[in-house]
């Protein structure tokens, strides 16, 4: 019912893509419903995305990081549409998905393929390797025969498995393993992009550098634009070429990997950046850290303004009264904060007003 | 934070050994495991699945039951002790928090309750005074309002905030030693910032000595003082944090190192990573239980596992599992050797 309430531009524009974007995101919006009472009546709506605005340009990755329930997930569906967003457009490769009717979608959906957390939920255990790397050649109407069991022995090579295993079945496989084959059905189809999402997170350390070194390599040899959705800081520094960095269904932040790192100017980013331990001694025992106070508000009842008011060492009354766009601060460094620039940045590692020290 | 090297340790594990059998299988999960914990001191247990970490910290509890070495805490040996015995140190001289607090908090009775309980158990204090205690207790870990959350049900917290209180039961009797098993594991980066400091500042504050169990290198530099790397049942390196992560010793160590990726990892880089998957207790390898993934390995790692001994010229009480030279210059000529080749 709200897609038709939505689209008030009564004629979309032709989809306009900048030169080098493969997606282009404009002003997104994903609400669920939230049902109640005895007839199970809408009561209300989460916005999950609040209106997102990005582009993925060819060829790079772009990091999308943030806490539960900052609506990463959802927004990673949401382009390939397995959720099916209320506002905004999609735009891959001079395609509106938003508008494509299903037979088109999925032609279209072929070139974007998803890579999820959990590779064994997302294998079946009945079928053997080969058959479930297979599938959605079968399904796309690809390859058959002797052309599809050399393209499957292709891609069991490419991710770093051998022949015979496309003979076993996906508990004979550990959990790194498991996930090169998530990886290798995901590459069946020679997709342009592909979305990660926390693909890494539940990999013991030794097997996740593996996979990351995979990922790196697939993307050089393959010409692939990757969307790598994480928690995990760390590993968003190593892999990504840009970030964006959620909060509330919003992105508050969005910069090239290194300036992300070096000079955050969101108080949410510089809070999640001092956040992260790392790993040396040395560092960790004479760092003060931004402790943010208090829980991410619930979404479905946002606070006003600015999401993040609400926790933000820096906000001012004003701060609750309106939302801030994102506004470029720099080369290709985009910020959505009211007070980025009155705010001193080395003062929240400095003053321990609300920081703690780790000592 | 720093033990006294002369006084005896607080607790003291010696050649701890663990074994299930699952089916005809028997499955050493923890294979002569040692370590000591000083007075108020902070060790930090890191290594990845399937290498005996949490099922080390549950035999010495008596949470499992070990099959052979010792455990002594405070002058007593805790694996003579019957399940009676156990229960007056459970919870009372050792606390414990794991990661997952929705599956020890009981979902039916009030935090309020569950904090009172050891209080009457162990401190014998009657219902008023557990109440008073238990209300103060979640003051104490931050959590607002708490007068009147005492009565509210474990799933009405966030997860950080169900974590703060099983922090405040673990906490209650003020033991001597903390053990916390992955307590960040399950929560956002934000948040595992306020447990770690939580942790941290009632560790100073009440002078408790800390076990912190964790597959998060990060995690474990920022709190620990020692470090103990574990692989396959058995502890392969140990040392204080400074030394194992200035310079890691243990091919493994140095794996897991290179495996994460550092600030000063140069971006897009290929990461060191291990070959192969973390180890099948049912099936580890002779001898070394790391060899099939060390590319050091030689005939002799097959023979036997090697005993920890201490590294050459390493800090005080830094030691090794391995039949290499581990000496940093040795490191240094093997690193130069492997980009030649």
């Amino acid at each position: 019912m709200a897609r038709t309430a939505r689209r008030q531009k009564p004629v979309a524009p032709p989809p306009v893509q900048a030169a080098g974007d493969l997606v282009t995101i404009d002003g997104l919006e994903v609400a669920f419903p939230i049902t109640g009472g005895l007839l199970n009546r809408e009561v209300g709506r989460v916005h999950a995305v609040a209106g997102v605005s990005l582009s993925i340009r060819a060829g790079e990755i772009l990091g999308l990081v943030g806490e539960s329930g900052c609506g990463k997930t959802t927004l990673g569906r949401a382009l390939l549409r397995l959720y099916e967003p209320t506002g905004g457009r999609v735009v891959f490769d001079s395609v509106d998905l938003t508008t494509l009717r299903p037979e088109e979608l999925r032609r279209t959906r072929r070139h974007m393929q998803m890579v999820f957390q959990d590779p064994f939920s997302s294998l079946s255990p009945r079928m053997t390797v080969g058959n479930i790397i297979a599938e959605p050649m079968r399904a796309h109407g690809g390859a058959d025969g002797p052309d599809m069991r050399a393209r499957v022995l292709e891609l069991l090579d490419l991710v770093g498995l051998t022949a015979e295993q496309a003979e076993r079945y996906p508990h004979e496989f550990s959990g790194g393993q498991r996930q090169r084959i998530g990886i290798a059905r995901a590459l069946a189809l020679n997709p342009r992009f592909v979305v990660f999402d926390e693909a890494v997170s539940a990999l013991d350390v030794s097997i996740q550098a593996q996979i990351l070194n995979l990922m790196l390599e697939l993307r050089r040899d393959l010409d692939l634009t990757y969307l790598f959705i994480s928690h995990d800081l760390s590993v968003v520094r190593h892999i990504a070429d840009r970030v964006a960095v959620m909060y509330l269904g919003r992105v508050v932040e969005l910069a090239p990997a290194d300036v992300l790192f070096a000079r955050a100017a969101h108080p949410y980013t510089r809070a999640l950046l001092s956040a992260v331990p790392e790993a040396d001694p040395l560092v960790e025992k004479q760092r003060r850290r931004t402790v943010l106070q208090g829980d991410v508000p619930n979404p479905s009842d946002p606070p006003s303004g600015c999401p993040f008011h609400t926790r933000c060492p820096h906000a001012r009354e004003s701060c609750a009264q309106a939302v801030q766009e994102l506004v470029e601060i720099d080369d290709g460094h985009f910020v959505a904060c009211h007070r980025w620039d009155e705010i001193d940045t080395d003062a929240d590692l400095r003053v321990p007003a609300y920081s703690g020290g780790v000592e | 934070m720093t033990s006294s090297i002369m006084a005896p340790p607080l607790l003291d594990v010696r050649d701890l050994r663990t074994e299930f059998t699952r089916g005809k299988r028997k499955v050493l999960a923890v294979d002569g495991v040692s370590f000591s914990l000083g007075v108020g001191e902070v060790l930090g247990v890191v290594g990845e699945s399937g290498s005996g970490k949490s099922v080390t910290m549950l035999s010495l509890m008596g949470l499992e039951r070990p099959t052979g070495g010792s455990v002594r805490f405070d002058g007593e040996e805790l694996l003579d002790l019957d399940e009676a015995g156990m229960r007056r140190i459970r919870g009372n001289r050792i606390g414990m928090i794991f990661q997952d607090p929705m599956k020890s908090l009981n979902p039916v009775l009030t935090v309020g309750r569950q904090l009172m309980e050891p209080l009457r158990v162990h401190r014998q204090l009657d219902r008023r005074a557990a109440r008073k205690r238990a209300v103060e207790l979640l003051a104490m870990v931050g959590i607002p309002g708490a007068a009147l959350r005492v009565d509210d049900y474990p799933h009405q917290f966030s997860g950080g905030m169900r974590q703060r209180v099983m922090i405040a039961m673990a906490l209650s009797c003020e033991p001597a030693v903390l053990i916390a098993d992955e307590p960040t594991t399950a929560l956002d980066v934000t948040v595992q910032a306020q447990i770690l400091e939580l942790i941290g500042s009632m560790q100073r504050e009440l002078g408790m000595a800390v076990i912190i169990v964790s597959h998060d290198l990060g995690v474990v530099a920022g709190m620990a003082d020692r470090i103990c790397v574990m692989y396959g049942g058995r502890v392969v390196e140990s040392g204080r944090v400074e030394d194992v992560y200035a310079l890691p010793s243990h091919p493994y160590t140095r794996g897991l190192l290179g495996s994460i990726p550092r600030v000063e990892v140069e971006r897009g880089s290929r990461l060191e990573a291990i070959p192969g998957s973390p180890p099948d207790l049912t099936r580890l390898p002779s001898g070394c239980a790391f060899r099939d993934r060390c590319r050091f390995a030689t005939g002799t790692c097959a023979l036997e596992a090697p005993p920890l001994v201490d590294v050459p010229g390493g800090g005080g009480g830094h030691s090794a599992a391995c039949v290499l030279d581990v000496t940093p210059e040795a490191w240094r000529a093997r690193t130069t050797t492997a980009e030649v080749a």
